[in-house]
Protein backbone atom coordinates (compact mmCIF):
# COMPACT_ATOMS: atom_id res chain seq x y z
CA UNK A 1 0.00 0.00 0.00
CA UNK A 2 1.52 3.25 -0.86
CA UNK A 3 2.12 5.88 1.53
CA UNK A 4 -0.76 8.70 1.03
CA UNK A 5 1.20 11.68 0.28
CA UNK A 6 0.32 15.14 1.70
CA UNK A 7 -0.55 18.25 -0.16
CA UNK A 8 -0.09 21.69 1.19
CA UNK A 9 -2.14 24.12 -0.59
CA UNK A 10 -1.92 27.86 0.57
CA UNK A 11 -4.50 30.32 0.10
CA UNK A 12 -4.64 34.03 -0.17
CA UNK A 13 -4.32 35.20 3.14
CA UNK A 14 -1.11 33.33 3.64
CA UNK A 15 -2.16 30.28 5.67
CA UNK A 16 -1.44 27.05 5.03
CA UNK A 17 -3.44 23.58 4.84
CA UNK A 18 -2.27 20.38 4.78
CA UNK A 19 -4.30 17.78 3.14
CA UNK A 20 -4.52 14.17 1.88
CA UNK A 21 -3.46 13.80 -2.40
CA UNK A 22 -6.47 11.68 -2.73
CA UNK A 23 -8.99 14.29 -1.15
CA UNK A 24 -7.19 17.25 -3.13
CA UNK A 25 -7.48 15.92 -6.44
CA UNK A 26 -11.53 16.67 -6.55
CA UNK A 27 -9.85 19.83 -7.78
CA UNK A 28 -9.85 19.01 -11.09
CA UNK A 29 -7.18 21.72 -11.04
CA UNK A 30 -5.00 20.62 -8.60
CA UNK A 31 -5.45 17.32 -9.98
CA UNK A 32 -3.62 18.65 -12.95
CA UNK A 33 -1.01 20.61 -10.98
CA UNK A 34 0.01 17.09 -9.63
CA UNK A 35 -0.27 14.96 -12.70
CA UNK A 36 2.03 18.16 -14.21
CA UNK A 37 4.58 17.45 -11.70
CA UNK A 38 4.81 20.89 -10.10
CA UNK A 39 3.65 20.20 -6.33
CA UNK A 40 7.08 19.85 -4.85
CA UNK A 41 6.18 23.25 -2.48
CA UNK A 42 3.11 24.70 -1.23
CA UNK A 43 -0.14 25.20 -4.17
CA UNK A 44 -0.40 28.47 -4.25
CA UNK A 45 -4.76 29.25 -4.25
CA UNK A 46 -4.43 33.16 -4.75
CA UNK A 47 -8.05 33.39 -5.41
CA UNK A 48 -9.42 31.32 -2.49
CA UNK A 49 -9.26 32.75 1.32
CA UNK A 50 -8.49 30.25 4.00
CA UNK A 51 -12.32 30.90 5.39
CA UNK A 52 -13.88 29.32 2.57
CA UNK A 53 -11.12 26.95 2.12
CA UNK A 54 -12.23 25.71 5.42
CA UNK A 55 -15.77 25.06 4.32
CA UNK A 56 -14.80 23.47 0.87
CA UNK A 57 -12.35 21.17 2.81
CA UNK A 58 -14.97 20.13 5.16
CA UNK A 59 -16.92 19.33 2.11
CA UNK A 60 -14.43 17.35 0.64
CA UNK A 61 -13.62 15.28 3.62
CA UNK A 62 -17.21 14.24 4.02
CA UNK A 63 -17.68 13.37 0.98
CA UNK A 64 -14.44 10.91 0.80
CA UNK A 65 -15.60 9.31 4.07
CA UNK A 66 -16.27 5.98 4.04
CA UNK A 67 -19.20 3.95 4.76
CA UNK A 68 -21.27 7.44 4.63
CA UNK A 69 -24.75 6.94 3.06
CA UNK A 70 -26.47 8.35 0.89
CA UNK A 71 -29.33 9.82 3.24
CA UNK A 72 -26.50 11.14 5.01
CA UNK A 73 -24.73 12.87 2.64
CA UNK A 74 -27.76 14.40 1.91
CA UNK A 75 -28.26 15.47 5.14
CA UNK A 76 -24.89 16.88 5.53
CA UNK A 77 -25.31 18.69 2.10
CA UNK A 78 -28.11 20.31 3.24
CA UNK A 79 -26.77 21.99 6.33
CA UNK A 80 -23.90 22.11 4.69
CA UNK A 81 -25.30 25.12 2.35
CA UNK A 82 -27.42 26.77 5.01
CA UNK A 83 -25.22 29.88 5.02
CA UNK A 84 -25.24 33.37 3.80
CA UNK A 85 -25.60 33.67 0.13
CA UNK A 86 -22.32 35.51 0.45
CA UNK A 87 -20.40 32.66 1.99
CA UNK A 88 -22.72 30.51 -0.64
CA UNK A 89 -21.02 33.16 -3.62
CA UNK A 90 -17.77 32.69 -1.89
CA UNK A 91 -17.79 28.67 -1.80
CA UNK A 92 -19.42 28.62 -5.93
CA UNK A 93 -16.35 31.06 -7.01
CA UNK A 94 -13.72 28.98 -5.00
CA UNK A 95 -15.05 25.88 -6.33
CA UNK A 96 -15.22 27.13 -9.97
CA UNK A 97 -11.74 28.57 -9.55
CA UNK A 98 -10.35 24.80 -8.05
CA UNK A 99 -12.68 23.10 -11.25
CA UNK A 100 -15.17 20.82 -8.44
CA UNK A 101 -17.66 20.31 -10.82
CA UNK A 102 -19.41 18.41 -8.08
CA UNK A 103 -19.69 21.07 -5.91
CA UNK A 104 -20.01 23.76 -8.37
CA UNK A 105 -23.47 21.88 -9.32
CA UNK A 106 -24.42 21.34 -5.81
CA UNK A 107 -24.13 25.23 -4.89
CA UNK A 108 -26.04 26.09 -8.34
CA UNK A 109 -29.10 24.27 -7.17
CA UNK A 110 -29.18 25.75 -3.75
CA UNK A 111 -28.90 29.06 -5.58
CA UNK A 112 -31.26 28.26 -8.36
CA UNK A 113 -33.65 27.14 -5.01
CA UNK A 114 -32.97 30.33 -3.81
CA UNK A 115 -33.99 32.26 -6.64
CA UNK A 116 -37.33 30.31 -7.37
CA UNK A 117 -39.61 31.95 -5.49
CA UNK A 118 -38.31 35.84 -6.27
CA UNK A 119 -39.18 38.72 -7.77
CA UNK A 120 -37.19 40.22 -10.68
CA UNK A 121 -36.32 43.22 -8.69
CA UNK A 122 -35.48 40.71 -5.77
CA UNK A 123 -33.35 38.78 -8.66
CA UNK A 124 -31.72 42.26 -9.73
CA UNK A 125 -30.42 42.81 -6.45
CA UNK A 126 -29.57 39.48 -5.58
CA UNK A 127 -27.08 39.18 -8.40
CA UNK A 128 -26.56 43.30 -8.66
CA UNK A 129 -28.35 43.79 -12.43
CA UNK A 130 -29.11 46.89 -13.66
CA UNK A 131 -32.85 47.18 -14.84
CA UNK A 132 -31.73 48.46 -18.13
CA UNK A 133 -35.17 48.07 -19.55
CA UNK A 134 -37.46 51.69 -20.10
CA UNK A 135 -40.69 51.69 -18.07
CA UNK A 136 -42.59 50.94 -21.37
CA UNK A 137 -40.22 48.05 -22.52
CA UNK A 138 -40.53 46.68 -18.98
CA UNK A 139 -44.25 46.54 -18.94
CA UNK A 140 -44.46 45.07 -22.48
CA UNK A 141 -41.72 42.20 -20.78
CA UNK A 142 -44.20 41.78 -18.16
CA UNK A 143 -47.58 41.50 -20.27
CA UNK A 144 -45.37 38.51 -22.32
CA UNK A 145 -44.36 36.72 -19.01
CA UNK A 146 -47.45 37.53 -17.15
CA UNK A 147 -47.86 33.65 -17.18
CA UNK A 148 -45.20 33.62 -14.55
CA UNK A 149 -46.86 35.44 -11.98
CA UNK A 150 -49.29 33.79 -10.65
CA UNK B 1 -7.00 43.92 8.13
CA UNK B 2 -10.08 45.90 7.12
CA UNK B 3 -12.94 43.46 6.06
CA UNK B 4 -13.76 44.36 2.52
CA UNK B 5 -17.32 44.93 2.28
CA UNK B 6 -17.92 44.76 -1.25
CA UNK B 7 -19.73 41.37 -2.87
CA UNK B 8 -18.38 39.73 -5.59
CA UNK B 9 -20.10 39.23 -8.65
CA UNK B 10 -20.74 35.72 -10.05
CA UNK B 11 -19.13 35.45 -13.47
CA UNK B 12 -21.74 35.34 -16.41
CA UNK B 13 -21.42 31.69 -17.32
CA UNK B 14 -21.70 30.76 -13.62
CA UNK B 15 -25.11 32.56 -13.61
CA UNK B 16 -26.59 31.45 -16.99
CA UNK B 17 -25.52 27.53 -15.63
CA UNK B 18 -27.72 28.61 -12.39
CA UNK B 19 -30.55 29.71 -14.84
CA UNK B 20 -30.54 26.34 -16.66
CA UNK B 21 -31.55 24.45 -13.39
CA UNK B 22 -34.88 27.25 -12.62
CA UNK B 23 -38.04 25.71 -13.48
CA UNK B 24 -40.19 26.91 -15.76
CA UNK B 25 -42.22 30.06 -13.73
CA UNK B 26 -39.04 31.49 -12.60
CA UNK B 27 -37.57 31.86 -16.08
CA UNK B 28 -40.31 33.82 -16.45
CA UNK B 29 -39.53 36.01 -13.86
CA UNK B 30 -36.03 36.24 -14.49
CA UNK B 31 -36.76 37.48 -18.48
CA UNK B 32 -37.83 40.46 -17.12
CA UNK B 33 -34.52 40.95 -14.82
CA UNK B 34 -32.71 42.47 -18.06
CA UNK B 35 -32.17 42.86 -21.82
CA UNK B 36 -29.39 40.41 -21.81
CA UNK B 37 -31.20 38.12 -19.95
CA UNK B 38 -34.58 38.42 -21.66
CA UNK B 39 -32.06 37.76 -24.63
CA UNK B 40 -30.37 34.55 -23.33
CA UNK B 41 -33.98 33.40 -21.56
CA UNK B 42 -35.77 33.87 -24.89
CA UNK B 43 -33.40 32.02 -27.06
CA UNK B 44 -35.05 29.05 -28.95
CA UNK B 45 -31.50 27.15 -28.35
CA UNK B 46 -31.66 28.04 -24.19
CA UNK B 47 -35.19 26.61 -24.15
CA UNK B 48 -34.39 23.12 -25.90
CA UNK B 49 -31.57 22.40 -23.74
CA UNK B 50 -33.67 23.93 -20.86
CA UNK B 51 -36.06 21.86 -21.89
CA UNK B 52 -33.94 18.55 -22.39
CA UNK B 53 -32.32 18.89 -18.97
CA UNK B 54 -35.64 19.24 -17.20
CA UNK B 55 -37.94 16.52 -19.22
CA UNK B 56 -37.04 13.58 -17.18
CA UNK B 57 -37.27 15.10 -13.38
CA UNK B 58 -40.75 16.96 -13.62
CA UNK B 59 -44.54 16.44 -12.46
CA UNK B 60 -46.81 15.37 -14.94
CA UNK B 61 -50.02 17.65 -14.77
CA UNK B 62 -53.48 17.32 -16.24
CA UNK B 63 -55.21 19.26 -18.66
CA UNK B 64 -58.62 18.33 -19.55
CA UNK B 65 -61.74 20.00 -21.31
CA UNK B 66 -64.73 20.18 -19.31
CA UNK B 67 -68.37 19.56 -20.60
CA UNK B 68 -68.97 23.58 -20.38
CA UNK B 69 -66.25 23.60 -23.28
CA UNK B 70 -63.62 25.11 -21.26
CA UNK B 71 -59.90 24.16 -20.66
CA UNK B 72 -58.47 23.60 -17.58
CA UNK B 73 -54.92 22.61 -15.85
CA UNK B 74 -54.57 20.54 -12.54
CA UNK B 75 -51.64 20.25 -10.50
CA UNK B 76 -51.76 17.15 -7.72
CA UNK B 77 -51.10 17.64 -4.14
CA UNK B 78 -50.79 14.96 -1.94
CA UNK B 79 -53.96 15.18 0.50
CA UNK B 80 -53.72 14.35 3.98
CA UNK B 81 -56.40 12.06 3.88
CA UNK B 82 -55.13 8.46 2.84
CA UNK B 83 -57.51 8.03 -0.40
CA UNK B 84 -57.36 11.27 -1.72
CA UNK B 85 -55.43 13.05 -4.11
CA UNK B 86 -55.92 16.62 -4.49
CA UNK B 87 -56.13 18.09 -7.44
CA UNK B 88 -56.04 22.27 -8.04
CA UNK B 89 -57.49 23.64 -11.37
CA UNK B 90 -56.96 26.71 -13.42
CA UNK B 91 -58.68 27.43 -15.94
CA UNK B 92 -57.20 28.92 -19.16
CA UNK B 93 -57.44 32.16 -20.80
CA UNK B 94 -56.10 32.64 -24.12
CA UNK B 95 -55.42 36.34 -25.16
CA UNK B 96 -57.93 37.22 -28.03
CA UNK B 97 -59.55 33.70 -28.04
CA UNK B 98 -63.03 32.93 -27.06
CA UNK B 99 -62.44 29.03 -27.51
CA UNK B 100 -65.45 26.39 -27.03
CA UNK B 101 -62.69 23.54 -26.45
CA UNK B 102 -63.90 20.68 -27.41
CA UNK B 103 -61.08 18.24 -28.07
CA UNK B 104 -57.67 17.43 -26.62
CA UNK B 105 -55.92 15.30 -28.86
CA UNK B 106 -52.45 15.16 -27.81
CA UNK B 107 -49.50 16.28 -25.90
CA UNK B 108 -45.55 16.79 -26.99
CA UNK B 109 -42.60 18.40 -25.36
CA UNK B 110 -45.63 20.62 -23.13
CA UNK B 111 -47.49 21.43 -26.27
CA UNK B 112 -51.20 20.41 -26.57
CA UNK B 113 -53.32 19.89 -29.56
CA UNK B 114 -56.45 21.17 -28.47
CA UNK B 115 -59.50 21.19 -31.45
CA UNK B 116 -63.02 23.73 -30.98
CA UNK B 117 -66.07 23.26 -31.83
CA UNK B 118 -65.48 24.58 -35.28
CA UNK B 119 -63.16 22.07 -35.84
CA UNK B 120 -60.45 24.50 -35.70
CA UNK B 121 -56.77 23.37 -34.39
CA UNK B 122 -55.18 24.65 -32.26
CA UNK B 123 -51.31 24.16 -30.31
CA UNK B 124 -51.32 25.40 -27.09
CA UNK B 125 -48.39 26.12 -24.51
CA UNK B 126 -50.71 25.52 -21.60
CA UNK B 127 -47.59 27.37 -19.35
CA UNK B 128 -46.88 30.15 -21.07
CA UNK B 129 -50.44 30.50 -22.93
CA UNK B 130 -48.88 30.99 -26.24
CA UNK B 131 -50.84 29.49 -28.81
CA UNK B 132 -50.64 28.67 -32.93
CA UNK B 133 -53.60 28.36 -35.08
CA UNK B 134 -53.41 25.60 -37.63
CA UNK B 135 -55.18 26.92 -40.56
CA UNK B 136 -57.79 24.62 -42.25
CA UNK B 137 -56.76 22.54 -44.98
CA UNK B 138 -58.69 22.69 -48.29
CA UNK B 139 -59.29 19.08 -48.63
CA UNK B 140 -60.63 18.80 -44.45
CA UNK B 141 -64.38 16.98 -44.34
CA UNK B 142 -66.71 19.80 -43.91
CA UNK B 143 -69.00 19.09 -40.78
CA UNK B 144 -71.85 18.33 -42.35
CA UNK B 145 -71.31 16.66 -46.20
CA UNK B 146 -73.32 15.50 -48.94
CA UNK B 147 -76.87 13.29 -47.92
CA UNK B 148 -76.20 15.19 -45.11
CA UNK B 149 -73.61 12.36 -43.92
CA UNK B 150 -71.33 13.94 -40.37
CA UNK B 151 -68.01 13.76 -40.50
CA UNK B 152 -65.99 12.20 -37.89
CA UNK B 153 -62.36 13.38 -36.73
CA UNK B 154 -59.53 11.87 -35.01
CA UNK B 155 -56.49 13.85 -34.44
CA UNK B 156 -52.73 12.84 -33.18
CA UNK B 157 -49.88 15.01 -31.96
CA UNK B 158 -46.12 14.50 -32.41
CA UNK B 159 -42.55 15.19 -32.80
CA UNK B 160 -40.60 14.48 -35.35
CA UNK B 161 -37.40 14.44 -34.01
CA UNK B 162 -35.61 13.73 -37.71
CA UNK B 163 -36.91 17.02 -39.46
CA UNK B 164 -36.97 18.86 -35.97
CA UNK B 165 -40.50 19.39 -36.72
CA UNK B 166 -43.77 19.34 -34.86
CA UNK B 167 -47.08 17.42 -37.15
CA UNK B 168 -50.57 16.94 -36.40
CA UNK B 169 -52.45 14.40 -37.82
CA UNK B 170 -55.93 14.26 -38.84
CA UNK B 171 -57.59 11.30 -39.75
CA UNK B 172 -61.34 11.39 -40.78
CA UNK B 173 -64.30 10.17 -42.42
CA UNK B 174 -67.83 10.11 -43.00
CA UNK B 175 -69.79 8.23 -40.19
CA UNK B 176 -71.89 5.70 -42.37
CA UNK B 177 -74.71 5.68 -40.09
CA UNK B 178 -75.12 1.97 -40.12
CA UNK B 179 -75.66 1.92 -43.69
CA UNK B 180 -73.81 -0.55 -46.45
CA UNK B 181 -71.29 1.88 -47.13
CA UNK B 182 -68.12 1.55 -46.14
CA UNK B 183 -66.34 4.51 -45.47
CA UNK B 184 -63.28 5.96 -46.76
CA UNK B 185 -60.55 7.18 -44.26
CA UNK B 186 -58.76 10.60 -44.73
CA UNK B 187 -55.07 10.89 -43.67
CA UNK B 188 -54.39 14.58 -43.82
CA UNK B 189 -50.90 15.27 -42.17
CA UNK B 190 -50.01 19.36 -40.93
CA UNK B 191 -46.60 20.22 -40.58
CA UNK B 192 -45.54 23.01 -38.25
CA UNK B 193 -42.44 24.03 -39.92
CA UNK B 194 -43.63 24.17 -43.12
CA UNK B 195 -46.82 25.52 -42.47
CA UNK B 196 -48.48 23.52 -44.61
CA UNK B 197 -51.24 19.88 -45.10
CA UNK B 198 -50.82 17.28 -47.12
CA UNK B 199 -53.06 14.28 -47.37
CA UNK B 200 -51.59 10.74 -47.25
CA UNK B 201 -53.08 7.23 -47.18
CA UNK B 202 -53.67 4.61 -44.72
CA UNK B 203 -54.37 0.85 -45.44
CA UNK B 204 -56.64 0.41 -42.57
CA UNK B 205 -60.69 1.51 -42.18
CA UNK B 206 -60.68 3.59 -39.05
CA UNK B 207 -64.15 4.29 -38.81
CA UNK B 208 -65.06 1.19 -37.14
CA UNK B 209 -62.94 1.68 -33.99
CA UNK B 210 -64.02 4.27 -30.97
CA UNK B 211 -63.16 7.75 -31.85
CA UNK B 212 -59.63 8.55 -29.83
CA UNK B 213 -56.66 10.34 -30.44
CA UNK B 214 -53.71 9.10 -31.55
CA UNK B 215 -51.59 7.52 -28.75
CA UNK B 216 -48.04 9.19 -29.01
CA UNK B 217 -44.52 6.71 -28.22
CA UNK B 218 -41.35 6.71 -30.01
CA UNK B 219 -42.13 9.28 -32.42
CA UNK B 220 -45.01 7.14 -33.66
CA UNK B 221 -48.74 7.90 -33.24
CA UNK B 222 -50.84 4.73 -32.58
CA UNK B 223 -55.06 4.26 -33.17
CA UNK B 224 -56.65 0.53 -33.61
CA UNK B 225 -58.46 0.38 -36.83
CA UNK B 226 -59.69 -2.18 -38.57
CA UNK B 227 -57.84 -4.58 -41.68
CA UNK B 228 -59.54 -4.07 -44.93
CA UNK B 229 -59.41 -7.49 -45.52
CA UNK B 230 -60.47 -9.53 -42.64
CA UNK B 231 -61.55 -7.03 -40.39
CA UNK B 232 -59.94 -7.86 -37.17
CA UNK B 233 -58.79 -5.02 -35.25
CA UNK B 234 -55.20 -4.27 -35.13
CA UNK B 235 -52.92 -1.56 -33.83
CA UNK B 236 -52.28 1.06 -36.63
CA UNK B 237 -48.75 2.80 -35.91
CA UNK B 238 -48.56 6.08 -38.02
CA UNK B 239 -44.47 6.95 -38.31
CA UNK B 240 -44.29 10.59 -37.79
CA UNK B 241 -40.64 10.75 -39.81
CA UNK B 242 -41.39 8.12 -42.66
CA UNK B 243 -45.14 9.37 -42.53
CA UNK B 244 -47.02 6.02 -43.34
CA UNK B 245 -48.88 3.65 -41.48
CA UNK B 246 -47.50 -0.01 -40.42
CA UNK B 247 -48.96 -2.46 -37.94
CA UNK B 248 -47.81 -3.10 -34.46
CA UNK B 249 -47.79 -6.70 -33.01
CA UNK B 250 -50.72 -6.87 -29.89
CA UNK B 251 -50.24 -8.97 -27.19
CA UNK B 252 -50.14 -12.62 -28.13
CA UNK B 253 -53.04 -12.87 -25.62
CA UNK B 254 -55.75 -10.71 -28.02
CA UNK B 255 -54.53 -12.97 -30.33
CA UNK B 256 -54.90 -11.03 -33.70
CA UNK B 257 -57.83 -9.36 -32.80
CA UNK B 258 -57.62 -6.29 -30.17
CA UNK B 259 -61.50 -5.79 -30.31
CA UNK B 260 -63.13 -3.40 -27.63
CA UNK B 261 -59.49 -2.15 -26.05
CA UNK B 262 -57.86 0.79 -25.53
CA UNK B 263 -54.69 2.59 -26.14
CA UNK B 264 -52.43 4.36 -23.50
CA UNK B 265 -49.22 5.39 -22.88
CA UNK B 266 -47.72 4.26 -19.55
CA UNK B 267 -44.66 4.98 -17.78
CA UNK B 268 -43.66 5.86 -21.60
CA UNK B 269 -44.76 2.60 -22.66
CA UNK B 270 -47.48 2.08 -25.53
CA UNK B 271 -50.10 -0.31 -23.25
CA UNK B 272 -53.57 -1.57 -24.19
CA UNK B 273 -56.28 -2.29 -22.01
CA UNK B 274 -59.36 -4.34 -21.66
CA UNK B 275 -62.24 -4.58 -19.26
CA UNK B 276 -63.76 -7.28 -20.99
CA UNK B 277 -62.66 -10.12 -18.83
CA UNK B 278 -64.41 -13.32 -17.16
CA UNK B 279 -63.62 -11.07 -13.41
CA UNK B 280 -65.60 -8.13 -13.54
CA UNK B 281 -63.26 -6.36 -10.71
CA UNK B 282 -60.79 -6.65 -13.09
CA UNK B 283 -58.60 -4.02 -15.87
CA UNK B 284 -56.35 -6.13 -17.55
CA UNK B 285 -53.43 -4.46 -19.48
CA UNK B 286 -50.48 -4.83 -21.06
CA UNK B 287 -47.38 -2.40 -21.38
CA UNK B 288 -45.23 -3.30 -24.82
CA UNK B 289 -42.05 -2.63 -22.68
CA UNK B 290 -39.54 -2.83 -25.51
CA UNK B 291 -40.85 -0.71 -28.26
CA UNK B 292 -42.04 -2.89 -31.48
CA UNK B 293 -40.98 -6.34 -29.67
CA UNK B 294 -44.07 -8.83 -29.81
CA UNK B 295 -42.50 -10.85 -26.82
CA UNK B 296 -42.01 -7.14 -24.48
CA UNK B 297 -45.69 -7.25 -23.73
CA UNK B 298 -46.48 -7.43 -20.39
CA UNK B 299 -49.34 -8.41 -18.84
CA UNK B 300 -51.03 -6.56 -15.71
CA UNK B 301 -54.09 -6.39 -13.77
CA UNK B 302 -55.63 -4.17 -11.73
CA UNK B 303 -58.21 -5.55 -9.66
CA UNK B 304 -60.27 -3.37 -7.06
CA UNK B 305 -63.51 -4.19 -5.06
CA UNK B 306 -65.07 -1.18 -6.37
CA UNK B 307 -64.38 -1.51 -9.66
CA UNK B 308 -67.34 -4.51 -10.09
CA UNK B 309 -70.14 -3.51 -12.07
CA UNK B 310 -67.94 -0.59 -13.23
CA UNK B 311 -67.16 0.94 -16.22
CA UNK B 312 -63.27 1.10 -16.07
CA UNK B 313 -61.07 2.47 -18.63
CA UNK B 314 -56.95 3.07 -18.12
CA UNK B 315 -56.06 6.83 -19.25
CA UNK B 316 -52.52 7.38 -18.38
CA UNK B 317 -49.97 7.20 -15.77
CA UNK B 318 -48.79 10.29 -13.96
CA UNK B 319 -45.95 9.06 -12.33
CA UNK B 320 -44.19 5.75 -12.37
CA UNK B 321 -46.38 3.91 -10.04
CA UNK B 322 -49.32 5.93 -10.35
CA UNK B 323 -51.98 5.35 -13.46
CA UNK B 324 -55.30 7.39 -13.95
CA UNK B 325 -58.19 5.72 -14.62
CA UNK B 326 -61.51 6.95 -15.49
CA UNK B 327 -64.27 4.37 -13.31
CA UNK B 328 -67.87 5.18 -13.74
CA UNK B 329 -66.78 8.97 -15.09
CA UNK B 330 -64.84 9.72 -11.96
CA UNK B 331 -60.99 10.09 -12.09
CA UNK B 332 -59.69 7.78 -10.00
CA UNK B 333 -55.81 7.30 -9.64
CA UNK B 334 -54.27 3.50 -8.68
CA UNK B 335 -51.16 3.46 -7.56
CA UNK B 336 -49.47 0.10 -8.97
CA UNK B 337 -47.12 -1.01 -5.94
CA UNK B 338 -49.42 -0.63 -3.06
CA UNK B 339 -52.88 -1.64 -5.06
CA UNK B 340 -54.70 1.13 -3.90
CA UNK B 341 -57.00 3.05 -5.24
CA UNK B 342 -57.33 6.86 -4.36
CA UNK B 343 -60.02 9.40 -5.75
CA UNK B 344 -58.91 12.58 -7.47
CA UNK B 345 -60.67 15.65 -5.65
CA UNK B 346 -60.68 18.49 -8.15
CA UNK B 347 -63.19 20.87 -8.91
CA UNK B 348 -64.24 20.56 -12.20
CA UNK B 349 -65.81 17.83 -14.03
CA UNK B 350 -63.59 16.72 -17.00
CA UNK B 351 -64.93 14.94 -20.74
CA UNK B 352 -63.57 11.27 -19.65
CA UNK B 353 -61.81 10.79 -23.27
CA UNK B 354 -60.41 14.49 -23.23
CA UNK B 355 -58.14 14.14 -19.95
CA UNK B 356 -53.88 14.15 -21.21
CA UNK B 357 -50.96 14.56 -19.37
CA UNK B 358 -48.55 17.19 -20.10
CA UNK B 359 -45.01 18.92 -18.56
CA UNK B 360 -44.38 22.47 -18.60
CA UNK B 361 -42.51 23.37 -20.49
CA UNK B 362 -40.92 27.09 -22.60
CA UNK B 363 -41.42 25.24 -26.25
CA UNK B 364 -43.32 27.58 -28.64
CA UNK B 365 -46.16 25.96 -30.54
CA UNK B 366 -45.23 28.11 -33.77
CA UNK B 367 -41.76 28.29 -35.29
CA UNK B 368 -40.50 31.70 -35.45
CA UNK B 369 -44.38 32.62 -37.02
CA UNK B 370 -44.50 34.18 -33.79
CA UNK B 371 -47.16 36.48 -34.31
CA UNK B 372 -50.10 34.94 -32.21
CA UNK B 373 -51.02 34.87 -28.06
Amino acid sequence: MSSTKLLTLKTSDGEEFKLDEAVAVKSQAIKNMVEDDCVSNAIPLPNVDSKTMTKVIEYWKKHSEEGVSKDQLNDFDKGFLEVHHSVLYDLLLAANYLNDKELVDVICQEVADRIKGKTPEEIRKEFDIKNDFTPEEEEKIRQENAWAFD
Amino acid sequence: MAMSKAKKNLPEEIIFDILYLLPVKSIGRCRCVSKQWNNFLSDPQFIKSHFTLHDHKQEEKLILATWLSQLHTVTFYENEIDDEIDGISRKLNFEHLSGNWVTVAGSCNGLVLVVDRENIIFLINPTTLKYHKVPVFDLSLPLLGRNNRRSCNMYGFGYDVVSDDYKVVNLSYYDTNHSEYKADTFVDMYSVRKGVWKRLETPYDHSLTDLASGVLVNGVLHWLACRKTEYSTVIAAFDLTDEKFLELPGPIDLGNNCFMCNLAVIRGCLSISTSISRDKNTITFWMMIEYGVKESWTKFKITEPDLDDSLGTLLCSITDDDLLLDVDEELVVYNMREEQRRDLMIDVTPVMYEVRTFRESLLSPSFGNETEG
